[in-house]
């Protein structure tokens, strides 16, 4: 009997492990990507999204400059929020990733935890890997594109 | 039937004095509302390639003509835009490189001929005149070991001519999430010579308010700090009392100013927060967040972030700027200073400057102002008397 409550108590905490969300603010994060750019559930089997507020984030240019020098863009989204001078210059150093502008911080009304650059790999519509991008971790970012999973 | 609807008339009665009750508690009337915001001058500046949003600004006033001065730091210049003639006049645009550069990061007037500079991660001060000429760059002579200038829009700088002393914003490198943080100054205090400066000591003290207890804080700590003759007033977010300080680090309290639209106690974020949840935080609770001061008729001017719902009607959340704001103003020994509701969503309660003779010179500048117009500066100079 001890055992089969055993491995009840296991099984409920291996099912609340593999719930542990990675990211908060999933739910308001796709509904920002539908309402405002027309994404579909299918955008989300396999992309990874890489979002950067361009007018309020000073790591702009830090950011661009190490994406500018990577050589894959596949499956990978730049969510670009704001307008500014620095993201002018690198828009077409950038133009091989797929790009979705929102010139007027819509993301703003939503909950997605946005301060630092997001990136988030979806995979089968789950999010599979999630970094808050500090500036000391740019690189790490820039690996992770290159080197998903 | 009857018994019953007079149960139930009972119960909201007893459910409305609750209420009416709580609302008196936590709303301690200091101030006298007015509404006579008098709308002096509107002032609309063209401004086509020319940049309009500004985190850090002052005034000038040169040869009778009044001048915005905003700070542009992806350009790294100062834009003069006059608003007696209501037109852009100039810029003084410094250089990033070479031996003079300097990558500004606030800056502080003087004189119409003395303009300081703060460089990047408080390299250096310099020094320059109305024409952009260098007239000297200070250097800092001695190590900052604790406390680390850096520039922040509501600590600005100060300099006190009579007793060549700088006050400029500086950090400690401990987390505001640590009761040591409260321990340290917010500013340090330096000694200008022809071509440095001495730290002399950290100054500033937080009030005991500010401590984190059970695992929450103010988050928003840093005070907004303006010179006052041969002092500073300084303005804590989340305290009514205004105080002020001196050379000599001595912090005194001048008065409470408790605005008729905060509670008595304000919020407090929990240590463990996300950014999200930070910037809920900002968005829906009220607090004070800047002072104006005119120095010859002694009146000081205090503006309040009023509370809102996290979301609008439609589910979305609201913004920062769409919140109510309110101005608290009077003499600074006036216990009864009077407040003033100013319009949702029209103006930009951040960028204000006094200018004289009760007036105010403020931005229009907020996205959510539907009368804003496109490829303008705009801005209202307003009367509260």
């Amino acid at each position: 009997m001890n055992k089969i409550i055993l491995y009840f108590v296991l099984l409920l905490a291996c099912f609340s492990c593999s719930q542990e969300k990675l990211y908060n603010y999933q739910n308001d994060f796709e509904l920002y990507l539908k309402e405002i750019h027309h994404l579909k559930e299918s955008d989300f089997e396999e992309t990874i999204f890489y979002v950067l507020d361009v007018e309020s984030c000073s790591c702009s240019e830090l950011n661009f400059k190490s994406l500018s020098m990577l050589l894959t863009s596949k499956n990978v989204v730049l969510v670009i929020i704001g307008t500014s001078k620095i993201w002018e210059h690198y828009k077409p150093k950038l133009n091989y990733f797929t790009i979705l502008e929102d010139v007027k911080s819509e993301i703003r009304r939503y909950e997605t935890g946005l301060g630092k650059p997001l990136l988030l790999h979806y995979k089968n519509q789950e999010i599979i890997y999630y970094q808050n991008v500090t500036d000391q971790e740019i690189a790490k970012a820039s690996a992770y594109i290159l080197n998903p999973n | 039937m009857k018994i019953k609807n007079l149960y139930l008339f009972l119960i909201f009665l007893l459910l409305w004095a609750c209420a009416i009750r709580e609302s008196t508690n936590n709303t301690t009337e200091t101030s006298e509302i007015t509404t006579n915001v008098k709308i002096i001058n509107q002032i609309s500046i063209p401004c086509d390639t020319l940049p309009y949003n500004f985190e850090y600004s002052s005034i000038l006033k040169k040869d009778n003509e009044l001048y915005f001065v905003g700070l542009d730091e992806s350009t790294n210049a100062l834009y003069f835009y006059s608003i007696t003639s209501q037109k852009f006049s100039y810029k003084i645009q410094k250089s990033k490189e070479g031996s003079d550069k300097v990558i500004i990061k606030d800056f502080y007037i003087h004189t119409q001929d003395s303009i300081f500079l703060l460089d990047h991660y408080g390299k250096k001060v310099q020094l320059i005149d109305s024409k952009g000429k260098i007239i000297n760059n200070l250097k800092f002579k001695n190590e900052q070991n604790r406390n680390v200038v850096e520039a922040l829009s509501s600590k600005r700088m100060a300099f006190f001519g009579k007793s060549n002393r700088m006050i400029l914003p500086s950090f400690v490198e401990i987390e505001d999430t640590k009761n040591e943080f409260y321990e340290h100054g917010f500013s340090s205090l330096f000694a200008m010579t022809k071509d440095s400066l001495l730290l002399l000591t950290e100054i500033g003290r937080y009030p005991k308010e500010y401590i984190p207890i059970e695992n929450s804080y103010y988050y928003s700590t840093y005070p907004d700090m303006i010179k006052y003759g041969h002092k500073l007033i300084l303005n804590f977010s989340n305290h009514h009392t205004l105080f002020t300080i001196d050379m000599e680090n001595k912090m005194n309290k001048i008065i409470e100013w408790k605005s008729n639209y905060l509670k008595e106690d304000f919020e407090r974020l929990s240590l463990d927060n996300d950014i999200q949840q930070a910037s809920n935080y900002i968005s829906t609770n009220g607090f004070y967040t800047r002072i104006t001061v005119d120095e010859e008729t002694e009146t000081l001017y205090r503006i309040v972030k009023h509370t809102q719902p996290l979301k609008n009607v439609e589910g979305k959340l609201n913004q920062y700027l769409e919140c109510g704001f309110s101005i608290i103003y009077g003499k600074l020994d006036e216990p009864n200073p009077k407040e003033v509701l100013l319009e949702k969503g029209k103006y930009v309660p951040y960028v204000v400057h006094s200018i004289g003779n009760n007036q105010l010179l403020i931005s229009l500048e907020n996205p959510f102002n539907p009368n804003n117009e496109e490829n303008k500066l705009q801005f209202e100079i307003i009367e509260l008397k």
